[in-house]
């Protein structure tokens, strides 16, 4: 099960849930680094006066949001079975915090140079509740780009969003709740910024008061021209 | 009973560190407080990563929560932001562990630490819902309690606290419970409870006892109602191993200001450092054996995965058998890439030396604490430490690639004269020439020497708990001077606040009377006052004028031998004639050996215990 083979790179999909989210980056990385050692996980540290194991994440998660969709490489001592990984760091995580999906490999550059799109879902409930569908399609072509004669104060922003959601979706849950899922660039300077967002949106809907119930971050992907490709098949 | 937990989520959204709020860490602990017999909050008077840096809270955590009957659960002190969430929705202080409101447990059990910590206490109870007083606290409340140092003078907080309990919490906590749990179910009212619980050794019940003042302003007289103890004794726990070997140190989240696993080695000190509070209502010095302290690091970082562990006491090279341990423990953790600290130096080149063995992969600082600049004074507080052993200490640390040193002083210690401050002075500026001579040219610019300078606060149950504090003119002079005298490169310096100490001081020595000026202060706003950006002083001294306290009687008056004290019915185990005849030592610039190693000094603690020194 465990062999001796020289630099091992394990990568691993989990997920960060409820209260989590409360956790910054910096939190989570020692409370990850602990299970690690609570798992006896065979992890290589780095040499010199401050060694430090050899853990990277491709992008902090903000304070507040979830993800199913989180990406971290780390460089192991000896060959580790996946899927005995998964089991050992899963007995040690919280119920709130689970590695999903694991594949290992021998080399690879960075998770954060080769990850430049993240898929989103954002839960909105709406006050009041929109009366018609043609309100949401509208909304919908609104943050698409497409409503031409628009108003010039919007023209400028409505084009910075518009280029940066992609693949964008409205579902409607109920009259009230909305479900938002783009894709959107991360890590290039061309990140989509989704404070700015929320704050557009409350300046194109004054006449409905809404609140942000849920930022999900639910994949990564390195995109190339049309295709998305996973941050597993990455891992030589 | 129908329990609803308080939902913090609308709350958590908008605040700093909002997962300070939230619990759910590894080995926190979950039990349905319906089904336990009897159930406490234990109570930290300010900020999670505080108070999950104390090890008090771990300790009576684990031994409560280890038993099957009884639950402890945990909440702090919400920052400003958490707070006005709380009260715009009318939310009340909730436990961590199932978020219900604090007011529902049994038992609300505060650990106060030191004095600035009171309106935060006022604080936690009004957000909790539950009156200040205990006189206003009927049956639906729960008991109000409190333990840790600070309460040694439990005088100035009498009118809000339930009990206190003096000492060691280990075993006394479960006889608390015991009794709570077997009364709860025998339907005796709260005052029954209390009177009950009253009966076990070191627990001080304030209503019990009623004080009359001198038409001076002194104590005439302690009276004790109906036939309650006279003294109160405190809790002493000889064998710490049996209490704290199974320790489960909850890891929080988030980070704390001591993010590391800790274990005790030690508890108290037989330095018998004049001013220092620790040292006395800690004794008797005990150690834990060797191979307890092993097996609770085995295990411990086996259970939290921490990666530092820190040997912690209040003078961690003084344990017997530190370089055995220390010995063992490198070679234990060879290759797990653990680091172990030792806090708490002595000012020696021991100190040093083992500090290097354990190979501290990167030599960032050592603190020291002289606390005066001659060997005059630090007779006089004995501190027993010479020049020489200071320098050689000094040289030692540079010497073995240290950069960074770290020293506290304090002025308006008792008999400081000017030669004194000039004493700190010269001391730095030799420091400075063995950093420069031992330090290499290409790590020079990397040396620093940090000084903090504190006013000299007194305390009770300490030889100087009769001398009064400088005056603020008098401290404020003292500190500029050596501000002027010590500005130099490579020396920074900090002054702790003259205004806090002052306010320190009146509290730490302070009795009943002073009770409504800190609920005042509390209702003009103060709270956090550790915290440098909250504390004010012009809120406290205009608290005490409303009340009438003259804030010179108890901060800076020098006290008869014969006063009587307000704290004095709280037996620490010391005499007050062997603390009088320190203090007359300390006049005469004597020092009183470390009794471990010259003997039993009869300060009167084997009268109470046998002690595990004499």
């Amino acid at each position: 099960m465990v062999k001796n083979t020289g630099k091992v790179i394990i990568r691993f999909r989990f997920s960060k849930l409820k209260d989590l989210k409360y956790i910054s980056h910096l939190d989570f990385v020692n409370l990850f680094i602990r299970a690690l050692r609570r798992a006896e996980i065979p992890i290589a540290y780095s040499i010199g006066y401050h060694s430090k194991p050899k853990l990277s994440f491709a992008f902090a998660l903000k304070v507040g949001w979830e993800s199913v969709g989180e990406y971290g490489d780390i460089i192991l001592d000896k060959y580790f079975l996946p899927e005995i990984f998964i089991k050992e760091m899963n007995n040690q995580l919280p119920k709130e915090l689970r590695i999903l999906n694991v594949k290992s490999g021998s080399f690879s550059k960075s998770l954060s140079s080769q990850i430049n799109y993240a898929k989103y879902h954002l839960k909105l409930s709406f006050y009041p509740e929109f009366k018609k569908e043609q309100e949401i399609d509208s909304l919908k072509k609104l943050l698409e780009g497409k409503i031409k004669n628009l108003n010039n104060q919007y023209f400028k922003e409505v084009k910075y969003f518009s280029d940066r959601l992609v693949d964008f979706k409205i579902r409607n849950i109920h009259n009230n709740m909305l479900i938002f899922s783009f894709l959107t660039p991360i890590g290039s300077g061309d990140d989509l910024n989704l404070d700015s967002f929320i704050n557009f949106l409350h300046l194109i809907k004054n006449e409905q008061k809404f609140i942000l119930n849920r930022v999900l971050r639910v994949n990564m992907f390195r995109k190339e021209g049309n295709f998305l490709i996973n941050p597993f098949s990455l891992l030589k | 009973m129908n329990l609803k937990p308080v939902d913090i989520y609308p709350l958590i959204n908008n605040v700093k560190k909002p997962s300070q709020y939230v619990g759910g860490e590894l080995n926190s602990v979950y039990k349905d407080i319906e089904k336990c017999k009897a159930s406490i909050v234990l109570a930290f008077p300010d900020l999670y990563e505080i108070g999950m840096s104390n090890l008090a809270i771990h300790i009576l955590y684990n031994i409560i929560n280890n038993h099957p009957d009884f639950v402890a659960e945990r909440t702090f002190a919400p920052w400003l932001d958490m707070e006005k969430q709380m009260r715009k929705t009318n939310t009340p202080l909730f436990s961590l562990e199932s978020r219900l409101p604090v007011k529902e447990f049994d038992l609300l059990g505060f650990s106060i630490q030191h004095e600035l910590c009171f309106t935060n206490i006022l604080n936690m109870l009004n957000l909790a819902k539950i009156p200040l007083r205990s006189k206003d606290r009927k049956d639906e409340y729960p008991i109000v309690i409190a333990g840790g140092p600070a309460v040694f003078n439990p005088e100035p907080m009498a009118p809000f606290i339930d009990f206190f309990v003096i000492g060691d919490g280990e075993k006394v906590i479960i006889e608390i419970l015991k009794k709570v749990s077997e009364l709860k179910k025998k339907g005796f009212k709260k005052t029954e409870v209390i009177k009950k619980i009253s009966r076990i050794t070191g627990i001080y019940v304030p209503d019990f006892y009623d004080i009359t003042y001198e038409v001076d302003g002194r104590v005439r007289q302690i009276k004790v109602i109906n036939s309650f103890p006279t003294s109160v004794i405190k809790n002493i726990i000889i064998d710490l191993s049996s209490y704290n070997e199974s320790l489960k140190l909850i890891v929080p989240n988030t980070r704390v200001v001591h993010d590391r696993f800790w274990v005790e080695i030690m508890r108290g000190c037989s330095r018998g450092c004049r001013f220092c509070l620790a040292g006395s209502i800690y004794r008797p010095l005990r150690e834990r054996t060797t191979q307890s302290i092993l097996n609770s690091i085995k295990e411990g970082l086996k259970e939290t995965g921490y990666y530092e562990v820190s040997l912690s006491s209040l003078s961690s090279t003084d344990y017997s058998q530190i370089e055995y341990l220390l010995r063992i423990l490198r070679k234990n953790l060879e290759n797990s890439h653990t680091a172990i600290s030792l806090p708490s130096l002595r000012c020696d080149a021991f100190s040093v030396k083992l500090a290097n063995f354990i190979g501290h992969e990167r030599k960032t600082g050592l603190t020291f604490a002289p606390e005066a600049g001659t060997q005059r004074l630090r007779n006089v507080i004995n501190k027993n430490i010479t020049d020489e052993e200071i320098y050689e200490c000094i040289r030692v640390a540079f010497s073995n690639g240290w950069e960074k040193i770290k020293l506290y002083f304090m002025v308006g210690l008792p008999t400081e004269e000017q030669d004194d401050l000039d004493g700190i002075v010269y001391m730095i500026n030799k420091i400075l020439k063995i950093a420069k001579f031992e330090v290499s040219k290409n790590k020079w610019r990397r040396v620093k020497i940090n000084i903090t300078i504190s006013p000299f606060c007194p305390k009770p149950f300490t030889p100087f708990q009769w001398v009064g504090q400088d005056s603020i003119k008098s401290l404020r002079k003292k500190m500029n001077y050596l501000s002027s005298r010590l500005r130099k490169r490579k020396v920074f310096i900090k002054f702790y606040n003259i205004g806090r100490s002052q306010i320190e001081a009146i509290l730490a020595r302070g009795d009943r009377r002073i009770s409504k000026a800190i609920e005042i202060a509390w209702e003009m706003g103060c709270k956090f006052d550790n915290w440098a950006e909250q504390f004010s002083y012009n809120n406290w001294m205009a608290a005490f004028k409303k009340v009438g306290i003259d804030t010179y009687y108890y901060a800076n008056r020098n006290r008869k031998e014969d006063e009587i004290f307000p704290w004095e019915i709280i037996h620490n185990g010391q005499k007050k004639e062997f603390l009088f005849n320190e203090y007359k030592k300390a006049l005469n610039e004597k020092i009183t050996p470390d009794c471990r190693l010259a003997g039993c000094n009869n300060c009167g603690l084997q009268e109470i215990i046998k002690c595990p020194i004499s």
